[in-house]
């Protein structure tokens, strides 16, 4: 097992390489440096303009810049936000815990809505309750999630006012206040993936609910319930823990979306305004970010996988 | 009877209980399909006729008619600067269609050659594009698709090429794994033998077996690409103003949301019912591609 960690941590060097060399590429695409665009909006000389770049390293050949930014970003400086002239790592780490509070409160609303109402489907299969599930999770994958935040916001905030129209509350501060502030986006983010999670959970059922042990668990006399919730739950929850872990990218990429309708000060909302105001360091940053955290997600997932599943043997 | 028997006609009864249903559910999906593709026969109607028959400019402002609600005159309402929603939802469905098919296109003609090499050559090569394909998968969609638009600029072309680009890695890592199975066959193994070079075994034998599942990916692909469009037009880094997107009037109507609702409400519908009747048509061909599911509903 160990060494399986291992292995797969090694192989994921070229991609994390590949994907830093891509973000950098990205941002020196644009045609200009960054200095240029702070330089068209104030009317800074043409000295103070070369003492900046100097500053950035923008001065430098390409790959002695790859080289630099990689080697800070590998001790977490990120350098500095061009608005708020704040390092970007302190940027960041303000923002995470909204992030995280809005990513953890959605996938509790995919598992309990994905998973029991996958459950319900699969057991009750072609019945009216299965084809209504079937109605809704297809609806919700075609559904943008940015205008059934707006349907919400528009009938829970302004028309029955019982929520805020947005806004962030610390849900540790203000329980009742955050939850409150929690609830529509949560639900918006949690939603779609439950619309994925429910057709994974109804097919990995009906799938175990075909194998044997399932017919030898109901010939011995265990009451319908207890086959259904211990003996098919249990091998069925296996490949959709995997989409669980998997999703985190999903997610993410989401709260780009949610966190600017909601006005929320996370990671999502911080790219949003990185790339509107032309601060390439966060940008590049943000990326970066998102994209190790999917990986590392993909690899706990793999590891879940041969830990739940004794069968899977790595060697 | 003896216990085997009994067995097996349970088993069989069983099997039967659902193959009803399971017919029931196939001709549903077949009416989806239906469905679906009468919709986007709409859509694309209304792209192509739209100078034809949207009653009013998409763009022409009227400081006349500002924020007035759902009559006659405008079907869908008028918005903050007085133009006719119906003619700019109208003119919507242009760019959604045309940005999901250049997107898909993209996407295929980058990801089907990578995905070819990948698995026709494997080694080094197959190394090399699928770590760069892992990379890519990496950066969730509308990330990617946002940093890529921010590095060109935004604009309707740097939209679709940036759309297409986030789709590349499903292509490519389906198209080798198609390529992969076919190329273990023993009419490749012929071919081979026969001394017939690689682009002729790659398109004369191995293209065949890659097609069916590209087609499925397409189809699906169309939705995603639109949504993609949408949700960067949405934040205001998509298609610039003034031009009609779907995502871009659900931005603008989302801050008169409590004036104006009719505004969040009609983009909105568009999008969701063009999405959902691509992947209607995906998921039917997708049924019908596959031969097992293909063979049970009398269509192969």
């Amino acid at each position: 097992m160990r060494q399986f960690v291992i292995r797969r941590l090694i192989q994921m060097i070229p991609v994390v390489f590949i994907i830093s060399v891509i973000v950098f590429s990205l941002m020196h695409l644009v045609p200009g440096d960054p200095v240029s665009f702070m330089a068209g909006e104030d009317s800074m000389n043409l000295e103070n303009i070369e003492y900046l770049r100097k500053q950035l390293g923008l001065d430098k050949p390409l790959p002695v810049q790859y080289a630099l930014w990689v080697g800070r970003a590998l001790q977490g400086d990120f350098g500095r936000s061009m608005r708020s002239n704040l390092p970007i790592s302190e940027e960041i780490s303000r923002r995470l815990p909204v992030t995280l509070q809005l990513a953890v409160a959605s996938l509790l609303v995919s598992i309990f809505i994905g998973i029991p109402v996958g459950i319900i489907s699969a057991v009750r299969r072609n019945s009216p309750l299965d084809v209504i599930a079937t109605v809704l999770s297809m609806s919700g994958v075609a559904m943008p999630s940015f205008w059934q935040a707006i349907l919400l916001i528009f009938l829970f905030g302004v028309t029955l006012r019982w929520l805020p129209v947005a806004g962030y509350v610390n849900i540790f501060d203000d329980p009742v206040g955050g939850l409150r502030a929690l609830l529509l986006p949560a639900f918006v983010s949690g939603t779609s993936g439950a619309a994925v999670l429910v057709r994974q959970t109804r097919s990995a059922m009906l799938e175990v609910m075909a194998m044997e042990y399932i017919a030898t668990a109901r010939a011995k006399g265990l009451n319908e319930r207890r086959v259904i919730w211990v003996h098919a739950l249990k091998n069925a929850l296996l490949p959709v823990v995997t989409i669980l872990a998997l999703s985190l990218g999903h997610i993410l990429g989401g709260a780009v979306i949610i966190e600017t309708i909601f006005a929320w000060p996370g990671l999502g909302r911080f790219t949003v305004q990185a790339i509107a105001g032309h601060d390439f360091q966060v940008v590049q940053a943000m990326v970066l970010i998102t994209a190790l955290t999917v990986l590392a997600a993909n690899l706990f997932a793999d590891i879940m996988y041969g830990w739940l599943d004794p069968r899977i043997q790595y060697t | 009877m003896d216990q085997q028997s009994i067995a097996l006609t349970t088993l069989a009864k069983r099997q039967r209980r659902h193959l009803v249903p399971d017919l029931l559910r196939n001709l549903l999906k077949v009416r989806l399909a239906g469905a679906g593709l009468a919709v986007l026969a709409v859509i694309t109607f209304c792209a192509l006729a739209a100078d034809w028959i949207s009653p009013y400019s998409p763009i022409a402002q009227n400081t006349q008619a500002m924020l007035t609600s759902p009559s006659a005159a405008f079907p869908m309402g008028t918005d903050q600067a007085g133009r006719d929603m119906l003619s700019r939802v109208i003119f919507g469905s242009q760019v959604s269609l045309q940005v999901g098919i250049i997107a898909v296109g993209v996407a295929i003609l980058t990801g089907i050659p990578l995905g070819l090499a990948s698995g026709y050559y494997g080694g080094k090569l197959d190394d090399v594009i699928m770590r760069i394909m892992d990379a890519v998968l990496a950066i969730p969609t509308i990330v990617l698709a946002l940093a890529i638009v921010a590095a060109l600029g935004p604009g309707l072309w740097n939209v679709m090429f940036a759309v297409g680009v986030t789709a590349v890695p499903g292509y490519a890592r389906l198209v080798r794994a198609s390529t992969l199975s076919a190329r273990e066959r023993d009419y490749v193994t012929a071919a081979k033998a026969i001394g017939a070079r690689a682009p002729r075994i790659i398109f004369l034998h191995i293209w065949p077996n890659v097609t069916a599942p590209i087609i499925v990916q397409a189809s699906l692909g169309m939705s995603r690409a639109i949504l993609a469009e949408a949700s960067l037009s949405f934040l205001g880094v998509g298609v610039p103003p003034p031009t009609a997107t779907w995502g871009g009037m659900l931005n603008g109507g989302f801050a008169y949301l409590e004036l104006a609702p009719w505004l969040s409400v009609f983009p909105g519908m568009a999008i969701f019912v063009t999405v959902l009747a691509f992947n209607f048509v995906g998921d039917a061909l997708r049924d019908v591609l596959d031969p097992r599911l293909g063979r049970a509903l009398g269509l192969k």
